[in-house]
């Protein structure tokens, strides 16, 4: 599932009582898994919160490639807001010699490094990566 | 002013295209740099696969190797090597391009080869594999979302640790149908050389038993087919030489052929199934330890019509081979071997029997995984 922000669109705004106070500029945001093409990848789940919500959103999950990248949309909202984002990995079929995650802004094109911070991540056959990113700015 | 808006549209188009392939190559680049090439690593047949070729025979996948060989007549040094298993781009059978170096019996043999294995994680035959799991996977229950408060220790125990559990078992299954059929085959040419490469003097007589540097040619082509992960496994070649028998001036390179067959059974696991699937090796390549015990049949036909040019007088080798293999580790493993050698010699048309012993290990040098 992913998560939108509908009501800034110029069709809907003004539909509801009080949807004129959201005035907040808006952009569409993908996730992407990059390693090497070849070794198998898993993203078993995918899940993100903001910073003022209680609750996970599961995004996706499940998603197997050996094709060396998995990009999933999360949705489109506001560049103001904070971002959670928990996430498990695995390599079942192979090791995966070097793994990194992304965060894009569609529409600008501009992207932040989720993690590692500093290079890449190795996952062994067998193994899983379950870690989480918080506090992300948006862009 | 159509056309300035569908020219506008292209340009725009373009500029997008071109943005989101510099944001693929970014992505890629950041992952390729550090990327080591993955090898894969199915060792029940690395051992080499005939006596009386062995110094052709290219010898196994991995990025390099070592084999030697001992017995009462020969000894066979041996080192493969795969350099584009470097690179991070698969190339077909040429990622399996293998340079061979062996010294036999006073001859130095050097060759390329090229070879498939249907079980490299690049082959189609494994990606269709992928893509059924992919499939497969998606079977499995999804997993809840995490609680507000919830920690990942928490996490993994609440719902990933039953997950897991089944994705393991899946995993087994992809490996298990990966390596239910192995098939490889090399074909390559090798060029052999008399110790003496080269000996020149005024005088016309001078060193003429080391006038031939260049011994012959050498073509092949071999493949085995291993059944459930080694648990029996054939092989079989042919090669084209054209060579001589010695240096001296007076030989000149004559045709033989060569035919091989090998079969051999895992007899013994030297680990029992429950301590193996908590070995390292075994996840990574599924490589199990075991006894092997096998026979192989050689053959190698004079086809010239001067007897003097037949290599040891023999019109026809037929070696008789029965060995065992002793498979401990994927980087160690040797074989213990008692060649039964029959020859049809060309003196009196005599025939020859001669029953020898042979140690050969393996070495895996260096390996990627």
């Amino acid at each position: 599932m992913s998560y939108y922000k509908i009501f800034p669109s110029t069709r809907l705004k003004g539909k509801l009582k009080g949807i004129e106070s959201l005035e907040l500029s808006y952009a569409t945001y993908l996730l992407s898994i990059v390693w090497p093409k070849n070794e198998y990848c898993l993203l078993s789940t995918l899940q993100l919160r903001f910073d003022n919500a209680s609750n996970w959103i599961v995004v996706d999950s499940k998603v197997g490639s050996h094709l060396g990248e998995i990009t999933i949309k999360l949705g489109t909202f506001s560049p103001e807001e904070q971002l959670q984002l928990f996430w498990i990995i695995n390599a079942p079929l192979t090791k995966i010699s070097a793994l990194a995650i992304y965060l894009v802004n569609l529409d600008t094109k501009q992207m932040i490094k989720v993690k590692p911070e500093d290079g890449v991540k190795t996952i062994d056959k067998g193994k899983e990566w379950m870690d989480e990113r918080k506090d992300i700015q948006l862009f | 002013m159509k056309t300035p808006l569908i020219t506008l549209a292209f340009l725009l188009t373009g500029l997008l295209a071109r943005s989101q392939d510099t944001l693929r190559t970014t992505l890629v680049d950041s992952v390729r740099a550090a990327a080591p090439r993955y090898v894969n690593d199915v060792t029940a047949n690395t051992l080499s696969q005939a006596q009386l070729f062995s110094e052709v025979d290219p010898t196994g996948y991995d990025l390099l190797n070592a084999n030697l060989s001992f017995s009462d007549k020969d000894q066979v040094q041996k080192i493969g090597f795969s350099p584009l298993r470097l690179l991070n781009t698969y190339y077909g059978i040429f990622s399996n391009l293998r340079l061979n170096i062996s010294h036999k019996g006073g001859a130095l043999t050097s060759g390329l080869s090229l070879g498939y294995d249907n079980t490299a994680y690049d082959s189609r035959r494994v990606q269709r594999l992928f893509d059924e799991f992919s499939s497969a996977v998606r079977q499995l229950p999804a997993m809840g979302p995490r609680q507000a408060d919830e920690s990942l220790n928490e996490y993994r125990e609440r719902e990933y640790k039953h997950y897991k559990t089944q994705l393991d078992s899946m995993a087994g299954q992809f490996d298990e149908k990966r390596l239910r059929h192995i098939v490889k085959i090399s074909g390559g040419y090798n060029a052999q050389f008399f110790s003496v490469l080269r000996s020149k003097s005024d005088n016309s007589n001078f060193d003429s038993l080391n006038y031939h540097g260049f011994k012959g040619h050498n073509f092949f082509i071999s493949g085995s087919y291993s059944l459930r992960n080694g648990w029996l496994n054939v092989n079989g070649g042919y090669n084209y030489f054209n060579k001589r028998k010695a240096a001296d001036s007076l030989q000149q390179r004559n045709r033989y052929n060569g035919w091989s067959f090998g079969i051999s059974k895992r007899v013994v696991r030297l680990i029992s199934e429950e301590q193996l699937k908590k070995k390292d090796f075994y996840i990574n390549s599924r490589f199990i330890p075991s006894l092997y015990v096998g026979f192989a049949y050689e053959q190698a036909d004079y086809l010239g019509d001067n007897y003097l040019f037949a290599e040891d007088n023999a019109k026809h080798v037929r070696v008789y081979t029965p060995f065992i293999d002793v498979a401990l580790s994927p980087a160690a493993q040797f074989r213990l071997a008692i060649p039964i050698r029959r020859t049809d010699e060309y003196v009196a048309n005599t025939k020859g029997e001669l029953v020898g012993a042979v140690l050969q290990f393996n070495y895996k040098l260096i390996n990627l995984n």
